[in-house]
């Protein structure tokens, strides 16, 4: 043979080899390892578990265009015994779902297709959606269902308030949140008292109120004193109620001990600290008191005691009735009291504008977008948003500016980082730093991962009926509006979660009891802290409500006729029965001893109507979905006996 | 061996003594009479050619045989495309070794047709009488190029996705035609289904029946302007 023949032949042989290692690959993979470790790993158990096939496996879900063949490894998912066995043989935790029907990706994301650890579950270079951690699964859900209990997306709707509280969508676009009150500028300059406050305001919010909602924005020095010279500049309330003078005995009043006095007790009166705080002690709904007598000037603070809604257009405060002594008087006492002791006056007030701060000053004010929360009634100011946020789970990952960070490329990641250091993605970037703790940032990640598009076909999407808006018209309307109670109150669900929902309190409560209330609020339950403010409400201005409530506000399933006994020894029965059948006294408080948790029931016939403490002992989750109050499922006898015995329970 | 089947496919006839014979084995053959009768030795030398020509044909012989046999597991489609590359990898037997096969011959072949066409260019190869045949041999070199960037587009990912929005915009910037010719390429404004669809039919059908009806003109070419004389 020829030496050529021969290099021909070994050359052949080694090619050949050389070919063999790919079907020897294919018999070597990693899934069939797994496969057969679990047929031997289950030998060992004492109960039976069912073996599987070698073979690949896949769940196919046509209509979510899903194939997913995590079960190839994960392969006693749906085998209960195996709850506490190692990964990949762990069976799935109870859900709603089947999964054979749903497949995995559908809620967890990740390479379906894939049959190699790595590829599947990790960010690779050829798959966008990396598996979801753990924490964020919940934010899936948000693919067909629209709207979740607390029970189920807690991080998620956690997150969903926190986007509202710290009023995301003043700067990105996300549908549902509403955008909350953020004081207009106009005439801001008569409001502050010292530009000295607002350059440090300016500069980092966080160091005057631990709690400010206004973020850093991390204005560079010269970018702090021309924006402030700009705002001070605004002594005019264009478009707006100028300032109402103060009274002319105010300046001689004002250090006047008694008149203080005063102001301090229509203070604590209309439970000012129910939404105020006062160094951090009180409500969370407003702005924290204590130095603003440093910030605000005097006639500022007595407008805004006088007329709120028109000195800040949209602002949440309830309109109180105070008479002009009583707001001057509290002025007083506000200008005694909250003051920051620590600023010295004299060098304040002497701070020479930059020349043309106001056009550079509108630059600014552009630049980041001021305007998305400070309203300012100038024509050159304009909209200049973030990116919307309406479908950023559905951001592929090559659309996203990583900067110089090096971080493993996913969109939690992504928006994690983006959260926590906002500015870390380049130097351009404008959007101004939260320092959210690690629970916040986690949670606002929830929320965006479930924005999204529907991806799914329609008859997976599971849809909540949406609350219907209430909002009445005319001389009603414009009441609720001033006491602004849809605050704190709700009607059918839309509104404040802090008090009772009223759309039934017409059929629920009685009209002199409420008449009272007005007048003298109070907690029901002594161990909740919220209470109604004192409204300094006039009297026609209650009976008009009590006209609207008894016509408007009523069930009319309530509207029925009770057989209630008069007669003592049926009412001691009742009594008997309240206190020894149904051990209602262990969180009732009656004849004064009793348990704390619900309201006290003495008197309670004054309170409410008796179709209604028949009809709420019936089922009282009827009337509020989340009360603890059990349903006894008592006899109809007994029912009525009860409830005559709480009837009963009056001074008239 | 002289039996009516055999007289019917081979016109040959057995046994083959001279050398009339002999030629005649290679006249009468379809595939053979691309070669001339007469051989010299020094012709075939290795060093002469370095088979760079051969080389390439069968690394496009591979190319035909492995897409084919991928063909049986693509659909040109959003998203399907993708998910079959997806099977390709991890479900299809050797599915992973027959698309790298594809690809790095593909890799090969653009590779061995650029020396073949350095070799022929330092022989002096293109001169008279072989002028039309080096231009027969550009032409296949544009077509091995255009069979492969028809082909990136097909896995339909980010890579193939950008390397053809690129693409197609430089086609924007020839003078006149270049907006038609654009529109035509994508099979629309933008790239999606059509465009898929037409790099798919470009790639396995239109291109490589041109080529191979110019590789057969190109091989006759060679026998008549007097190649391995």
């Amino acid at each position: 043979m020829s030496k050529i023949k021969i290099i021909y032949a070994v050359t052949s042989i080694l090619f050949l080899l050389l070919l063999a290692v790919s079907p020897l690959k294919e018999i070597f993979k990693d899934w069939r390892n797994f496969q057969n470790s679990f047929n031997s790993y289950t030998d060992s158990f004492p109960f039976k578990v069912a073996k599987v096939d070698n073979g690949l496996k896949q769940i196919w879900n046509k209509n979510l265009g899903i194939i997913d063949r995590c079960i190839t490894c994960h392969v006693g998912l749906n085998e209960n015994k195996l709850s506490n066995a190692p990964q990949p043989f762990t069976s799935h935790p109870k859900i709603y779902h089947d999964n054979e029907k749903y497949g995995c990706t559908v809620c967890h994301d990740g390479q379906g297709l894939s049959t190699k650890y790595e590829d599947a579950h990790l960010p690779t270079e050829f798959w966008d959606k990396p598996l979801l951690p753990r924490k964020y699964i919940e934010s899936a859900c948000y693919r067909c269902h629209d709207d979740l209990s607390d029970k189920f997306t807690p991080l998620h709707n956690k997150g969903k308030e926190l986007i509202e509280k710290y009023n995301c969508v003043s700067c990105h676009d996300l549908p549902g949140i509403p955008k909350q009150y953020t004081p207009d500028l106009n005439g801001v300059g008569t409001k502050i008292k010292n530009k000295q406050w607002l350059i440090d305001w300016l500069k980092n919010p966080s160091l005057y109120a631990t709690n400010a909602r206004m973020p850093n924005f991390k204005l560079s020095e010269t970018e702090v004193t021309i924006l402030s010279d700009f705002l001070f500049s605004f002594k005019e309330r264009r478009n707006s109620q100028s300032l109402y003078p103060l009274p002319e005995y105010y300046n001689t009043l004002k250090k006047d001990e008694d008149f203080i006095k005063l102001g301090k007790v229509s203070f604590s009166e209309a439970r000012c600290i129910s939404c105020h705080s006062i160094e951090g002690k009180g409500g969370k709904l407003a702005i924290d008191l204590i130095k603003v007598a440093s910030k605000a000037s005097e006639k500022w603070i007595y407008s805004c005691i006088k007329n709120p809604k028109a000195i800040m257009p949209g602002v949440e405060m309830t309109q109180f009735g105070f008479s002009d002594k009583e707001a001057a008087a509290i002025t007083a006492y506000i200008e005694s009291e909250f003051v920051d002791w620590n600023i010295n006056e004299d060098e304040i007030q002497n701070i020479k504008p930059v020349t043309g701060y106001y056009e550079k000053g509108i630059e600014i004010y552009n630049k980041y977008n001021c305007g998305g929360c400070h309203k300012l009634d100038i024509k050159e100011i304009k909209e200049n948003k973030g990116p919307e946020l309406t479908t950023i789970s559905n951001k592929k990952l090559y659309q996203i500016e990583w900067g110089k960070s090096n971080l493993k490329h996913s969109l939690y990641e992504y928006l994690e980082n983006k959260l926590e250091t906002p500015r870390a993605f380049g130097e351009n970037t404008r959007m101004p730093e939260y320092k959210f703790y690690k629970e916040e940032i986690t949670a606002i990640t929830a929320y965006l991962l479930a924005q999204r598009n529907n991806e799914v076909p329609q008859n997976y999407l599971v849809r909540k009926n949406k609350v219907q808006p209430f909002k009445p018209q005319g001389v009603i309307g414009k009441t609720f509006e001033k006491y602004s109670c849809l605050k704190c109150h709700s009607v059918n669900d839309y509104g404040g979660k802090i008090a009772p929902d009223l759309a039934k309190v017409g059929s629920q409560l009685n009209r002199d009891w409420i008449r009272k209330y007005f007048n003298i609020p109070y907690s029901l339950r002594a161990i909740v802290e919220e209470r109604m403010p004192k409204l300094f409400i006039s009297t026609e201005e209650v009976e008009m409500l009590l006209d609207y409530f008894e016509s408007v506000f009523i069930d009319d399933n309530l509207d029925f006729k009770l057989n209630l006994t008069e007669k003592p020894e049926e009412l001691e029965k009742g009594k008997m029965l309240f206190k020894e059948k149904y051990g209602c006294q262990s969180c009732h408080i009656i004849d004064g001893s009793g348990g704390y948790v619900g309201p006290p029931l003495d008197n309670v016939g004054e309170r409410l109507k008796p179709t209604w403490i028949y009809s709420w002992i019936k089922n009282p989750q009827k009337y509020k979905a989340n009360t603890i109050d059990p349903k006894t499922g008592m006899n109809e006898e007994d029912l009525l006996l009860i409830t005559s015995y709480l009837f009963h329970k009056r001074s008239w | 061996m002289h039996s009516k089947v055999w007289d019917s496919i081979f016109r040959s006839k057995l046994p083959i003594n001279t050398n009339l014979d002999r030629s005649l084995v290679i006249f009468n053959s379809l595939t053979l009479h691309i070669h001339p009768v007469k051989v010299r030795e020094k012709a075939i030398k290795f060093s002469y050619t370095f088979y760079l020509g051969m080389i390439s044909f069968f690394l496009f012989i591979i190319l035909i045989v492995t897409g084919v046999l991928l063909m049986l597991y693509y659909q040109p489609a959003i998203p399907n495309a993708y998910e079959n590359m997806k099977d390709l990898q991890y479900v299809v037997s050797n599915g992973m070794f027959l698309r790298n096969l594809h690809r790095w011959a593909a890799h090969l072949m653009v590779i061995s047709v650029f020396l073949h066409m350095i070799r022929v260019f330092y022989a002096g190869a293109y001169k008279p009488p072989r002028e039309f045949n080096w231009v027969v041999g550009v032409v296949l070199l544009v077509l091995t190029l255009l069979l492969s960037y028809t082909g990136y587009l097909l896995p339909f990912d980010q890579l193939s996705y950008w390397a053809v929005t690129v693409g197609v915009n430089l086609i924007q910037y020839i003078p006149v035609i270049g907006e038609k010719t654009k529109f035509l390429f994508l099979g629309g404004h933008e790239i999606g289904e059509y465009t898929l669809v037409r790099f798919y039919v470009l790639h396995c059908v239109i291109l490589p029946l041109v080529m191979v009806l110019l590789i057969a003109f190109h091989f006759w070419r060679i026998r008549k302007d007097g190649g391995l004389h």
